[in-house]
């Protein structure tokens, strides 16, 4: 059961086997729960968003067309379910996510000394984890699901050069970091 | 020479250069320590980023979510039911009335004859016309209204009863 494609299992529960769906949430529930948690960075708030995400999909699955890809389609209900969460905790959405001119600073509380690799790993990581919701969001798109900036651009629903924009953005703000505590000396 | 952008360099690792610019970043990067520098501490992060960290939710996750989707389908049904009762008592009371339009215009224009003939047919719907027609005539009208306030009086009971068991039950979860 566990080899059936998305569609597969979305024909299955749309001929009535509901608990089929379960196997659909396993897929998802990880890749999505870690996408949440960095955008929202609360792991109470990501988990009740995703619930939610996965009971709107189930509703909405027999609107569901079968051409298009679940993935895509999942994650575009994932991303505005969490802007909504994050506008209704009145976060200043305009200012952390919106414009892509945005001011991206940085700054770990992680107490980095230049030892060993594991503590530069560890660097990036407590960095990553503050990256505002939607450079976040484009971050693990593009890394954990391994999707392209077209797909990412059609579940943001903005242009391909802006989600471009961001990834890149996103990685020069962690080089920077980096670049800063001299680090990639080690490197070379 | 070519200036190695942030953009070129994040193209660069992405692969997305064209191979006459790919020629020219190559030659800078052989020249440039501080190029090479700046693009080491870009691979890194790419790196990093492959490796990273994938939370999961709590264990029963999957469970709960399921018994949501199961709660939620036992309340559309429920739903359905209640839907197709209230349907049910209003075609019922229609179907009432529309009965005893029919009694009363066979009873009125029949005239003891037991003939069946098109010209009995045709006289027989007007006559069903007719008294529908006077029944729903101002003379008429509380009567036919007082039905309807019944109708909606039980749907109204039927949706309230409905609200308190689903409340009882949501406070017994709770």
């Amino acid at each position: 059961m566990k080899n059936l494609t998305d569609l597969e299992i979305i024909e299955s529960i749309k001929k009535g086997n509901h608990s089929d769906y379960a196997l659909l949430v396993d897929r998802y529930k990880n890749k999505a729960f870690s996408m949440l948690k960095r955008m929202l960075k609360n792991e109470m708030d990501a988990e009740e968003v995703l619930q939610d995400c996965f009971l709107k999909a189930f509703n909405s699955l027999q609107s569901f067309r079968l051409e298009a890809k679940f993935s895509t389609w999942f994650y575009r209900i994932v991303y505005n379910t969490a802007l909504t969460k994050i506008s209704g905790k009145k976060r200043k959405i305009e200012n952390e996510m919106s414009s892509i001119d945005d001011h991206l600073s940085l700054k770990s509380d992680y107490d980095f000394r230049v030892t060993e690799r594991e503590d530069f790993s560890k660097f990036i990581h407590a960095l990553i984890e503050k990256l505002p919701a939607k450079f976040s969001s484009v971050i693990n798109l593009f890394y954990l699901e391994n999707m392209t900036c077209e797909e990412i651009s059609e579940i943001m629903e903005t242009s391909v050069a802006n989600i471009k924009v961001m990834l890149h953005r996103s990685r020069n703000t962690l080089r920077d970091e980096l670049m800063k505590t001299n680090y990639e000396k080690e490197l070379l | 020479m070519i200036q190695l952008s942030d953009e070129i360099l994040n193209k660069y690792i992405d692969g997305e250069l064209e191979q006459s610019v790919l020629n020219e970043v190559r030659e800078q990067l052989k020249n440039s320590e501080e190029d090479r520098r700046i693009l080491a501490a870009l691979q890194q992060v790419h790196s990093e980023l492959g490796k990273l960290k994938v939370y999961e939710p709590r264990f029963d996750f999957t469970a709960r979510v399921m018994a949501h989707i199961r709660k939620s389908a036992v309340k559309a049904r429920k739903d359905r039911y209640f839907i197709f009762s209230i349907s049910t008592i209003f075609i019922l009371i229609c179907l009432a009335l529309i009965g005893y339009v029919f009694v009363l215009s066979v009873s009125s224009g029949s005239g003891g004859t037991s003939t069946y003939s098109i010209d009995s047919y045709i006289s027989s719907l007007t006559n069903f016309l007719e008294s529908f027609i006077n029944i729903l005539s101002t003379k008429n009208v509380s009567i036919v209204g007082s039905i309807f306030s019944f109708g909606i009086i039980i749907t109204g009971y039927i949706f309230f009863e409905n609200l308190r068991h689903t409340k009882r039950k949501l406070g017994k979860l709770q």
